[in-house]
């Protein structure tokens, strides 16, 4: 009898412990708010953007070896529903964002460029963890998307 | 095994242990009666090891042994890690970014940067200065 109780006592310390990852996908998040920004990067005769954070602009020197990224466009949608939302930063892409299960923290997403689909997947989005998605060579710089995450 | 240093701890614990009852409890005097005479020989021990083998083999009444500890308790929690390796390997291995179809002509890759997830797509078709983007 004892050896059971403590059996469950430990089983139930250790299942939240080492299945809180398991289980993660199946707990649902606060809503979020979704931004998607395109930027164009290049060397040269485009304005820099200088508000882009530090360490995203390091990432994005590091991945494209660009010096200057200009903001294209943004938008933000927030997908707190099944229901479908499409965020358009211009009028080239547009990315819908919707949740299948509103109980999961995991959203589907597809990529379009002028309504030919780029991509189809999900992700959970994580404040402070951003997307970055390389996009077509335009002129001579790289369209790069960046889908951030904001707590509501 | 039975001169081992791991029977020998078998018998220490044993001999600490509150007096139970039964076969258990003539077992504990009968060690503790020998460790103090230092008459602990090789078939001493050998008697006395079968005697625990027996008395852990019957029905558990409540008194719970280290022996039994090991016996019961650890295949348990293997059992339970296991089925906990199990869905967390089904339920997708915790990945928070999956691409499950690209448009024709592109790949696409996913990677970590720093802090960032990255998607590397490649296939597309060059767009031209001249097409206007904003």
């Amino acid at each position: 009898m004892r050896l059971s109780l403590i059996t469950c006592l430990l089983l139930g310390i250790l299942l939240p412990v080492t299945g809180s990852e398991a289980l993660a996908t199946d707990v649902a998040s606060p809503s979020k708010e979704i931004v998607i920004t395109l930027y164009l990067g290049q060397n040269t005769e485009i304005q820099d953007d200088p508000t882009i954070r530090p360490r995203l602009r390091e990432n994005l020197v590091k991945l494209f070896g660009y010096s200057r990224y200009q903001r294209i466009g943004i938008d933000m949608v927030y997908p707190h529903s099944n229901s479908p939302v499409t965020a358009r930063p211009n009028k080239l892409f547009s990315m819908t964002v919707y949740a299948v299960n509103p109980a999961s923290p995991r959203y589907e997403f597809e990529l379009k460029l002028e309504d030919q689909s780029v991509l189809k997947g999900s992700f959970i989005p994580k404040p402070g963890i951003p997307i970055i998605i390389k996009g077509p060579l335009y002129g001579e710089g790289q369209l790069i998307l960046v889908v951030d995450t904001a707590k509501l | 095994m039975k001169n081992s240093e791991s029977f020998k701890r078998e018998l220490d614990l044993l001999e600490s242990e509150k007096p139970g009852t039964g076969e258990l409890s003539r077992l504990q005097q009968d060690l503790r009666r020998h460790a103090a005479e230092n008459e602990r020989s090789d078939q001493h021990q050998t008697w006395a090891w079968t005697r625990l083998r027996a008395e852990l083999q019957s029905p558990i009444t409540g008194h719970v042994s280290a022996w039994n500890w090991q016996r019961l308790f650890l295949p348990s929690l293997a059992g339970a890690t296991l089925i906990l390796l199990g869905a967390y390997l089904l339920s997708g291995s915790g990945a928070d970014l999956k691409i499950s179809i690209t448009g024709s002509d592109l790949y696409a890759n996913t990677f970590t940067s720093g802090e960032a997830q990255v998607i590397w797509v490649t296939g597309y078709n060059y767009i031209p200065s001249s097409y206007p983007i904003k």
